[in-house]
């Protein structure tokens, strides 16, 4: 009898748990206090006292998660037409256009974000949301750099098409983003980033399976593989974090490409379905504010994109190469967005050159 | 008085069936809900059709199944099982030894059963982080070798074979040697003395006793290693470089940026499919599922 009793005990507790887990968030006394923005970033790019500091001023508290994947917050967000348990979402330029096309995103009030206007000029507007209606700027661009160490790297690299030069074999590490391995690859050979051309991208697979070749890691955290010395040439997006090490100012240098470069800039979001518009807007307003500014840029080295934080930014910062890259890298830089013609063609040669 | 003894002992038979439906219910519940359901979700999804920005279109196809044809996943294929094979190599030849002395030490085998657990306690995610640091030019082995004037240079650990081989064993040994373990201590000893008694050697008596008695746990341990292995990706990527494409990678990409489920889908369907077949050739050599512990 005593069994029995159990196992229907444990039988209720695990329907019950699974049930739990069911149907959508319950955000209902979120929504009644509106104390809570429920936020979805990428890792390491914002620092906790950031939103503690923020909860501090307003009372808002912010509940973080964050970012294994856009392309899965996409696609959830398709399946549910914008009805999100979050408030606000980091999105990487690539993907604003496919956001917006699906009407994700809500219009941006910027009434509640008065410190967008301190924003350089040359900021606003992204690529598939050219007058920032959905997509609030987070600062300056960044850049996808061919970054070499000056005393081990063997060769002089004037074009990306250099990488393949058997002199560098096991001399680089590189990021893994089948948008930048594609798109560096097909400007190089005189295509279109965004070509949708299925020859275009054979041609450029083909130009990756000699890179390839020379390639020693796809790592996330290129700037690690070239300060340790396992690599002389990085393929990477962290050149900022490499040169917040005033010692390496004289040690690492960018390529100056025959072809331009990718440049991708952050943006933030807020899902059409939010239950907390108003506290998304106060959170971006207040990381616009110089503080708030000041506290993601010593997080995470960034361009310095307003007048108040380049006069209180630290030096190293303010005055980093990585942040005052010369004309002759950036010139032509492409940012592009990312369709679904594209994608297939990039799974299918990635497939190609990364199998060979 | 006949009727009346057989009205009881059908009423005891009714109840104890219902005490064992209810004392299955638990894991009946989740193992439908939490893997039945979910497998059965996985297949339908494989023959659906791919719809645009990672959604799925509900019209029927086998396009999926066709795409795999394609030589590149061939090869991905070919792959995964050559370094799943090679993993689970490495891991019997030093599996066993382990496994043979923690046997062998039966005061002790209790604590050395503990250390070699050790592993799980962590996510595999984090040892295997550590292992980056610690084979980085700049890491840890490197530094203490140079402090103490061993080597000039550092030497390069990280995103090579050698990480790979370390990554694999350190993951994946305790799965191996756990069903060996159990094998050998199970082992009646006295055919080892028996063996000795006839005049056989050390050698002799380990090939034509000890090996075929302990087979079983051999076999477990294949099937153990061999299977995670297979999709385990995650110490190629980081401790490898992340220049070999396996299935593992393939399956992931199309569930994030390649934005094709239903070929995910069906990738993991063939996948589970392949390990679903090697459990049936392991019960037909003579292995039994129900002990793979040995």
């Amino acid at each position: 009898m005593r069994k029995k009793i159990l196992s229907l005990l444990l039988s209720g507790v695990l329907i019950a748990s699974m049930l739990s887990g069911c149907g959508s968030a319950d955000t209902s006394s979120a929504k009644e206090t509106g104390d809570t923005v429920n936020i979805i970033v990428w890792e390491g790019s914002y620092p906790d006292e950031l939103f503690e500091n923020f909860e501090k001023e307003t009372g808002i508290h912010v509940n973080c998660s964050y970012i294994t994947n856009t392309d899965e917050i996409l696609a959830k967000l398709i399946a549910t037409e914008g009805e999100s348990d979050y408030d606000f979402i980091d999105l990487e330029s690539a993907y604003v256009k496919p956001f917006v096309d699906n009407n994700l995103l809500a219009e941006i009030d910027y009434s509640n974000i008065p410190n967008v206007k301190k924003l350089d000029e040359k900021c606003m507007g992204v690529v598939g949301d050219d007058d920032n209606t959905y997509t609030c700027p987070s600062g300056g661009y960044y850049y996808t750099l061919v970054v070499y160490n000056k005393e081990t790297c063997p060769i002089e690299i004037k074009s990306f098409r250099d990488l393949a030069d058997p002199a560098l074999e096991g001399e680089i590490c590189s990021v893994s983003s089948t948008i930048t391995l594609f798109g560096m690859a097909l400007t190089a050979l005189g295509y279109q980033p965004d070509s949708t051309t299925e020859s275009d991208y054979e041609a450029a697979a083909d130009l990756w399976v000699e890179i390839k070749k020379n390639i020693k890691a796809f790592t996330p955290a290129t700037y690690q593989s070239l300060e340790n010395g396992e690599c002389s040439v990085a393929l990477c997006y962290d050149y900022g974090k490499l040169m917040s090490n005033l010692d390496n100012w004289d040690k690492y240098d960018v390529a100056t490409l025959d072809s331009p470069i990718e440049s991708y800039s952050s943006t933030w979001a807020i899902p059409s379905g939010a239950a907390h518009k108003k506290e998304a807007e106060m959170l971006m307003n207040y990381m616009l504010s110089d503080e708030g500014y000041l506290e993601r840029v010593n997080y995470y080295p960034q361009m310095l994109s307003t007048e108040g934080v380049r006069a209180i930014a630290p030096k190293e910062i303010a005055d980093s190469p990585a942040f005052n890259l010369r004309e002759d890298v950036t010139d032509g830089a492409w940012m592009v967005p990312v369709s679904d013609e594209q994608i297939e063609l990039m799974d299918k040669y990635l497939t190609k050159f990364m199998s060979n | 008085m006949k009727i009346i003894a057989n009205k009881e002992y059908l009423k005891i038979k009714r109840r104890s069936k219902l005490s064992e439906i209810f004392m299955c219910m638990p894991l009946s519940v989740w193992v439908v809900c939490l893997i039945l359901l979910p497998l059965c979700y996985l297949l339908f999804m494989s023959f659906m059709t791919k719809g645009p920005m990672g959604t799925i279109k509900y019209v029927f196809s086998v396009d999926s199944y066709v795409r795999m044809l394609e030589p590149e996943y061939f090869s991905v294929f070919k792959k995964s099982l050559y370094i799943a094979f090679i993993s689970t190599v490495v891991n019997i030849v030093l599996g066993y030894p382990m496994a043979y002395f923690i046997a062998s030490k039966v005061k002790m085998s209790s604590t050395l059963m503990l250390m070699l657990m050790l592993p799980f306690w962590t996510c595999a995610l984090v040892t295997i982080y550590s292992f980056v640091i610690m084979f980085s030019n700049a890491g840890l082995i490197n530094n203490f070798l140079m402090a103490l004037g061993i080597i000039d240079k550092p030497i390069d650990m990280l995103y090579n074979n050698f990480s790979v081989s370390v990554g694999m064993v350190y993951e994946l040994l305790p799965f191996a040697v756990m069903p060996m373990y159990s094998s050998i201590e199970k082992m009646d000893k006295n055919f080892i003395e028996a063996s000795k008694d006839l005049g056989a050697g050390p050698i002799k008596t380990f090939f034509k006793i000890t090996l075929p008695l302990t087979k079983p746990g051999i076999y477990a341990a294949i099937i153990l290693t061999f299977i995670p292995c297979i999709g385990y990706y995650m110490i190629t990527d980081m401790l490898g470089g992340g220049t070999t494409l396996l299935i593992g990678n393939v399956i992931y990409n199309q569930f994030t940026a390649a934005r094709d489920w239903p070929f995910g889908a069906a990738l993991s369907c063939i996948l589970s499919a392949a390990i679903i077949l090697m459990m049936f050739i392991y019960t037909k050599l003579g292995g039994d599922l129900d002990n793979l512990g040995a």
